[in-house]
Formats: C-alpha cells, sequence, structure tokens
C-alpha cells in the first residue's frame, strides 16, 4: 500500500541558505509520526513545503498517490492536507464556531450542513461551550484545540501538527495528546513536529529526526534516542558515547 | 554576581520558564542547555530585559534588576548577544561594532575594547569595511560578540553562539569565550549542543520545558547518564 | 445554538423590513423639498457605504477608490441615454457589469498587494480614471454630460415635479444592498471574506482561494456602487469627471461604515443617518465654503469613535465585546 504522504528529494534553497536537503520522507496510513530536530533542523520549512506554503527548489512532494509539489496550499487542503500553526493563526473577529465553519465548507454543501459539522467538531475536541465566544477571547491552550479543531473541520487525510503541545501546563498537555490519540482513532494520520520530547516521544509511533536540513534518522523513539547521531545532533559531538 | 531566583516568564498566557534559580558567580562561565523550547532563550531575555518576567527576582552585583528596561541592564554591565545575532546588516563590521560602544561618551573610552575584540577576532579586523551581511554566519557570530564587548560588559551572555556555523569556527568560537573570561569578564552561555560548550565551562545547569532538571560542575554533567533523557524524553 | 442563531437572522430581517417600511412613509409627512433631497442622498449614500462595506468591511480590503466604479456607473448609463437612447434601467445594469468587471481586472495587479499598499493603489487608480475622462471627448471630457429631461417618465427615469420616485428608488436600492449583505453574511462567501480579512494565511490552510474571494467581493461591492452611480446621474441629471469620480465620493462611501461600524451589517446605514444629514446641513449653514468644516466634522466624528469605540457606533448596540482585529 502507498505512503499516504512521500517527500522525494526535496531540498529548499533561500537564497544561499539551505534548508532543506534531499528530504526523503513517508508517512502510512493511520501513522502518528514525530518530526524532530534541534533548532534550524529545517522542520517548519519541511512542514511548509508539505502543507503547500511554498515550492521546493528541488524535489517532489505526494500525496495520497498524486503530485502535489506545485499545488497551491488551498488545493492540498481540498486534496486532504490540514495544518495547524506554530503561531496560533485564529480569526480573532470571528466566533469559535464561525472559526471551526470556516474549515467545515470545504466539503459541506450548505451551511447548515457546515454549522452541524462544526458543532461536532467543537465537541470532538471539547470546545463545546466556548462555541459563541469570540475567538479573540480564549485562553492560549483553547486556542491551540481551536487550530485543531478548524483544521479537523476540513475532513483532512493527514493533519500536521505544529508545535501544538508546546508551552502548555503538564494538565493540558495530557488533553491535548488525548485529543492527538482521538484524532488518530478517527482514521486520521497525524504528523507532528514537537520539541516537548517527554511528552511527544511516547505518543508517536515513529520520530524522524532532522539536523542542518537533512534527514539524520527514523525508526521507533526508543531507538532514536539510544542512536550515537541523535545524541550528537542535540548534545554536542563529544556526547555521542553510545546507550 | 548574577543571582536569577525563582522567575517564571509567560508570553501571551503560556508559561515558558517557571520557577527557575541559576546562580553565576564572577568569574565563572557557566552553561544553559536543554532541547528545543526548554525555555532557555526566555531566561536570558528575562535576565537581560527583553522580556518581563510575572515573578521571581534578578539580581546583578546586589541591585534587583528585573523588569528594568533592557538599555539601563546593559548599562549597568550586562551585554545580550541573542539567538539571531541582530547585527545592522548594511552597516559595516567598523559600524557595526561602533554602535556597541555608545554607552561611554569619550572617543578613548569607546574605543578601548577594540584591542580586546581584534585579539579575539583577528578576522574581524580583515574586514573592517565590509558590510555585516556579507560575512559568513561564523564571522556574523563573531561581530555580535565583539559588538557586545564594545560595552565593556561584566557580564556577558550568549544565546546559542554554535547555531549553524560550522565546527570549526565553533571551536574558534569557544576558545574566544574562554579568553573572554580570562580577560575578567564572566559568561552565561545558552546552548543546545552542550558537548563543546561543557568543555570550557564551571557549571551547568540543565533545563527541560521551563524547569531546571539538574544542575552542577561542568565535568559531573557531561558524565551523567540522565542528560540523554532530559533532552530525548525517553 | 442553531436556534438562536436562526431567531437572530429573522430578527434582522424583521427589523430591517419594520425601518423600510417607515422610511416609506416618511414623505407622506415630509413635504419640504430640500429636507426630501437630504433624505434621498441619505438613502443612496446609505446604499453605497453598505456595497463599499462588503469589500473594505467584510473582506477587509480597504477602497478608497471606490468613486471609480460610482462614476462609471453614472458615465455608463448617461451616455448610453443620451448617445444611444438606451433606457437608464438597462443603463445601470450594463454600468454595474461593466464596473464588476473592471474591479475584477484591477483585482489582478491590486490583490498581491497588502495593506497600505493596495489602498493606495485605489487612490491612484480612481485618480487616473477621472484624469482620463476629463481628456475624454466623447465622454463630453471636462464639460461632463447633460441629461436632457423632457417631462416625467418612469422609463427613462425622469421626474420634474418630484423627488419622491427618486426617493423610493434610493430607498429600494438600500434595502437591497442591506439584504444582499443579510444573505452573504450566512453564505460561503461571507465566511470566507471574513476569513480572509483576519488571517490570510489561516484562510488558505483551510482551503479558501483567497484571491478568488478578494475577487467575488470586489465585483459584488463594484456592481452595486455603480447602479448607484447610474441613479445618481439620473437624479442630478448633469455629470462631469470631478462631480462623480472624485476623491471626496470615495470618502463618502467609506466613512459611513467606519463611523457606524465598519464590516457590521447595520453600521453603514447607522453611519450614513447620521453622517449625511450632518453633512448636508453643515454644508447649507456654513455658506458655500462650507466644504472644509464639514470635513472638518467628518474627521472630529471620526477621531472620537476611534477613540471610544473602534468598532463603530454599532458597538453601543451590541452586548457581546466584539474583537477588533488588528
Amino acid at each position: 500500500m502507498t505512503a499516504l504522504l512521500e517527500t522525494r528529494g526535496v531540498t529548499q534553497r533561500f537564497s544561499g541558505l539551505v534548508a532543506n536537503s534531499d528530504v526523503s520522507i513517508s508517512v502510512g496510513r493511520g501513522e502518528i509520526v514525530g518530526l524532530i530536530g534541534p533548532n534550524g533542523a529545517g522542520k517548519s520549512t519541511m512542514f511548509n513545503l508539505i502543507a503547500g506554503v511554498m515550492r521546493p527548489t528541488e524535489g517532489s512532494i505526494w500525496f495520497d498517490g498524486e503530485d502535489v509539489t506545485r499545488m497551491p496550499a488551498a488545493e492540498r487542503c481540498q486534496r486532504g492536507i490540514g495544518r495547524t500553526f506554530q503561531v496560533v493563526k485564529s480569526f480573532e473577529t470571528m466566533s469559535v464556531i464561525d472559526n471551526v465553519i470556516v474549515g467545515a465548507l470545504v466539503r459541506s454543501k450548505t451551511m447548515r450542513e457546515a454549522r452541524r459539522k462544526a458543532h461536532e467538531v467543537l465537541e470532538f475536541a471539547g470546545l463545546a461551550a466556548r462555541a459563541d465566544v469570540p475567538a479573540a477571547d480564549l485562553i492560549p491552550s483553547e486556542k491551540r484545540r481551536l487550530e485543531v479543531a478548524r483544521a479537523l473541520a476540513t475532513e483532512p487525510k493527514l493533519l500536521l501538527l505544529d508545535e501544538v503541545l508546546t508551552g502548555l501546563t503538564p494538565i493540558e498537555a495530557q488533553t491535548g495528546v488525548e485529543l492527538v490519540r482521538r484524532v488518530r482513532e478517527t482514521g486520521v494520520t497525524v504528523l507532528m513536529v514537537e520539541h516537548v520530547m517527554e511528552i511527544v516521544m511516547p505518543l508517536v509511533d515513529r520520530a524522524i529526526v532532522l539536523d542542518l536540513g537533512k534527514v539524520l534518522v527514523e525508526g521507533k523513539p526508543a531507538d532514536i534516542v539510544r542512536d550515537p547521531k541523535v545524541i550528537s545532533a542535540y548534545l554536542g559531538d563529544r556526547h555521542a558515547v553510545g546507550a | 554576581m548574577l543571582s536569577v531566583h525563582e522567575v517564571t516568564t509567560a508570553y501571551q498566557g503560556l508559561v515558558a520558564i517557571s520557577a527557575v534559580t541559576i546562580e553565576v558567580a564572577k568569574g565563572e562561565i557557566v552553561c544553559v542547555a536543554g532541547a528545543n523550547g526548554a525555555g532557555k532563550s526566555t531566561l536570558l531575555k528575562s535576565i537581560a530585559g527583553a522580556e518581563r518576567p510575572r515573578s521571581g527576582t534578578v539580581t546583578f552585583d546586589g541591585a534587583r534588576i528585573e523588569g528594568m528596561a533592557q538599555h539601563m541592564i546593559t548599562a549597568r554591565g550586562i551585554a545580550y548577544v541573542p539567538e539571531n545575532r541582530r547585527l545592522f546588516p548594511r552597516l559595516s563590521v567598523r559600524d557595526n561594532l561602533r554602535l556597541g560602544s555608545y554607552l561611554y561618551r569619550s572617543e578613548a573610552d569607546r574605543d578601548q575594547p577594540l584591542d580586546l575584540v581584534f585579539k579575539l577576532f583577528p578576522r574581524l579586523s580583515e574586514r573592517l569595511d565590509q558590510r555585516a551581511e556579507t560575512l559568513s554566519g561564523g564571522e556574523q557570530q563573531m561581530l555580535a560578540i565583539g559588538r557586545a564587548l564594545m560595552t565593556r560588559p561584566r557580564l556577558l551572555m550568549l544565546d546559542e553562539p554554535s547555531q549553524g556555523i560550522m565546527p570549526k569556527l565553533v571551536d574558534e568560537i569557544f576558545a574566544a569565550v574562554k579568553r573572554i573570561r580570562d580577560a575578567g569578564m564572566t559568561v552565561l552561555i545558552v546552548e543546545q549542543r552542550m558537548a563543546e560548550c561543557l568543555e570550557i565551562a564551571d557549571r551547568a545547569y540543565i533545563l527541560q520545558t521551563g524547569r531546571v532538571l539538574m544542575q552542577g560542575a561542568a565535568a559531573e554533567i557531561m558524565g551523567n547518564p540522565d542528560v540523554r533523557k532530559a533532552y530525548l524524553g525517553l | 445554538m442553531d436556534a438562536n442563531f436562526a431567531k437572530r437572522r429573522r430578527r434582522d430581517l424583521i427589523v430591517a423590513a419594520f425601518f423600510a417600511a417607515i422610511s416609506a412613509l416618511v414623505p407622506l409627512f415630509v413635504k419640504d423639498v430640500y429636507v426630501q433631497n437630504i433624505m434621498v442622498l441619505t438613502l443612496m449614500y446609505a446604499a453605497l457605504s453598505q456595497s463599499w462595506n462588503i469589500l473594505s468591511g467584510y473582506c477587509g480590503q480597504i477602497s478608497l477608490g471606490h468613486a471609480l466604479y460610482f462614476g462609471l456607473g453614472a458615465y455608463t448609463t448617461a451616455l448610453l441615454f443620451t448617445k444611444f437612447g438606451v433606457l437608464p434601467w438597462f443603463g445601470m445594469l450594463g454600468g454595474g457589469a461593466i464596473s464588476a468587471l473592471i474591479a475584477m481586472a484591477l483585482g489582478y495587479p491590486c490583490f498581491r498587494l497588502r495593506g497600505h499598499y493596495f489602498v493606495i493603489a485605489t487612490i491612484v487608480i480612481a485618480e487616473i480614471a477621472l484624469l482620463l475622462f476629463q481628456n475624454w471627448d466623447w465622454a463630453g471630457a471636462a464639460l461632463g454630460i447633460d441629461i436632457p429631461v423632457r417631462g416625467d417618465s418612469w422609463l427613462k427615469f425622469q421626474f420634474t415635479r418630484s423627488k419622491l420616485p427618486y426617493f423610493y428608488f434610493a430607498l429600494v436600492l438600500a434595502c437591497i444592498a442591506w439584504f444582499v449583505t443579510w444573505w452573504l453574511e450566512d453564505s460561503k462567501w461571507g465566511y470566507w471574506w471574513r476569513a480572509v480579512k483576519d488571517n490570510p494565511d489561516a484562510a488558505e490552510s483551510l482551503g479558501v482561494v483567497v484571491f478568488n474571494s478578494k475577487m467575488g467581493a470586489a465585483a459584488v461591492s463594484a456592481f452595486l456602487v455603480a447602479v448607484g452611480g447610474g441613479f445618481y446621474a439620473q437624479f442630478v441629471s448633469y455629470i462631469d469627471p470631478e462631480s462623480v469620480m472624485g476623491f471626496q465620493f470615495s470618502l463618502l462611501m467609506a466613512l459611513p461604515a467606519v463611523l457606524g461600524g465598519i464590516g457590521t451589517l447595520w453600521g453603514p446605514m447607522l453611519g450614513a443617518v447620521i453622517l449625511i444629514p450632518l453633512t448636508e446641513l453643515t454644508r447649507s449653514f456654513i455658506g458655500g465654503s462650507g466644504r472644509g468644516v464639514d470635513l472638518i466634522v467628518y474627521g472630529t466624528l471620526i477621531v472620537l469613535i476611534s477613540l471610544a469605540r473602534p468598532q463603530g457606533l454599532v458597538g453601543l448596540f451590541s452586548r457581546q465585546r466584539k474583537a477588533v482585529a488588528p
């Protein structure tokens, strides 16, 4: 079975700076995959390339068997790629439910359908009680959940989560983890960039480690943390004293 | 010299560091390490005045400085080199350095640190008229540190000086940091890649999700097996 | 939750019908021609501002060059009538269609521009059009077009003895502009526009084709404003470039919305009802050079509103505090 998402030899250059170099990764249906790496490793750039915010300098991106390399972001959403943003981008003047309705409109044919779908998603994300509140009035962890809910309303096949667990209190983080698990249970595949290792490593099926724009290693979390290359990337060369 | 006590800082409601306590004694090189998002930059910004702590105190040479304006803190003798260096790209190396010196009135006072800067970073003296944006990453980092030195600080704070720089230059930079300490200044370095940093540091702290996870002499930390867990979570 | 929403929508409709009915009755009691004139203008600007609001309020693309479409509507109607004998009813629709097309054509280069640059472009384009018309001999150049009025005629939409027909037409136009806004508010387009206004990047990630939605808003807005322009041509029966394409029209379309509440359903209406009579009265009381004074009045009102209630006068009536987009 073909992977849901595949990047083939993706390289991204910004006038002299190489943000990603020959990155080939794949995400299988139903997986939760973590994309990790030190600062400047090229994770956000990779996300933006997959979501369609920019075109790669070289290489191609395949989604659900289709070459989407040149496809604009809005169309990729229609194909089934949903995403959240690292810096939350809510529609501040709109209410919580209106935010989600914008997402639901991709698939719904009528406003009534969109509204119903939005209600369902808010229930799922635990924000139903805040439906009519202006998005600007939400607390940060709620805004994060709204980002996720809004993307879910587009009925994505692949959900790209950009640091959704960063900066949350332990309880909020646990709620977040639960949400991600439930998302996968509904059949959505998840690719998440994360820094909060102690939370994300137990969550993901597989982890891909980027460093200096390249794929360093990928595999099960338990193996990754013992890999001397990973240890060296995070801690510095002198630290690679093995497991 | 510097005492950070139970400092908590938040960005837009999200807590970045929580009840962090660190001490830096005069003449030390202290390293603060930790993975992305651990709060290292926030810690430095809270000390430098770029961010205002929600609670806790920062004491420098006996005086309380938390919540003070950044330029006042610089005037007290703390120089901060931020993660993205923030050079003036279209100004020359010379001008960038000069701009660090305006705390001092007289021409002589202003130029005094130049000697040290050029001794530490001979490359800079070779490129005085070049525009900052044309320098390589490593050279830019040297210039940023040089500019900070022009304020004649007693405490120098560096945020991830090795980021994005090739290993050879990283070694040069850390060697320079040692000599800065030998010249009488105190240094606080934040690093993600800590191995090279620990070699020159006296003591180190490791932050994880905004809290101090462990602390101790650099040599101890280097040998500690839990360090890896702090970074990689499992 | 859905029940509340439907109730709110119905309430808006009922309130609108109520006000429309009241307005329709006013001329029966107010016979003074001067006052009637003000009322016609108020309704016209209410319609224009409501239409402007669709692009600039809901979709967030602030235009200070909508006089272009107003003028195009006026000229199309006048030219088709005087040169080809086309009835103004068709002329207005023709003007609307032409303006919609031009709005979309201009969208190609302009929608790429962000923020202030877009506003500047709209001002510049309207000025260029004004200069073009001033030099276009076939369209009357600087002398403009005189629309011959020979007695009353619904067909030719001209009336000499009474202002009432104009009044009712303007009322209908205002109702249409309001209704179109009301309808679009709860439609795909309405949601897309507001999303694009608040955060185009997020909108794109949710499948909204930002460029297309801006085009749609521009076309609808331009169409309605142009119809208003055609109406105006018939109302004053003489037009020239300065009098239908001047910058003051662009301002007068924007200010009621800003005063009343930009991006809201009732804002432009409320703003027009307050601002336009104020304008006219100021002008007649201070005399011929009153042009400057009414601008001072606008300016003062805008400053007061921005300080006290940035979301506009409508904010006085809404219980829920609405956030203002930066």
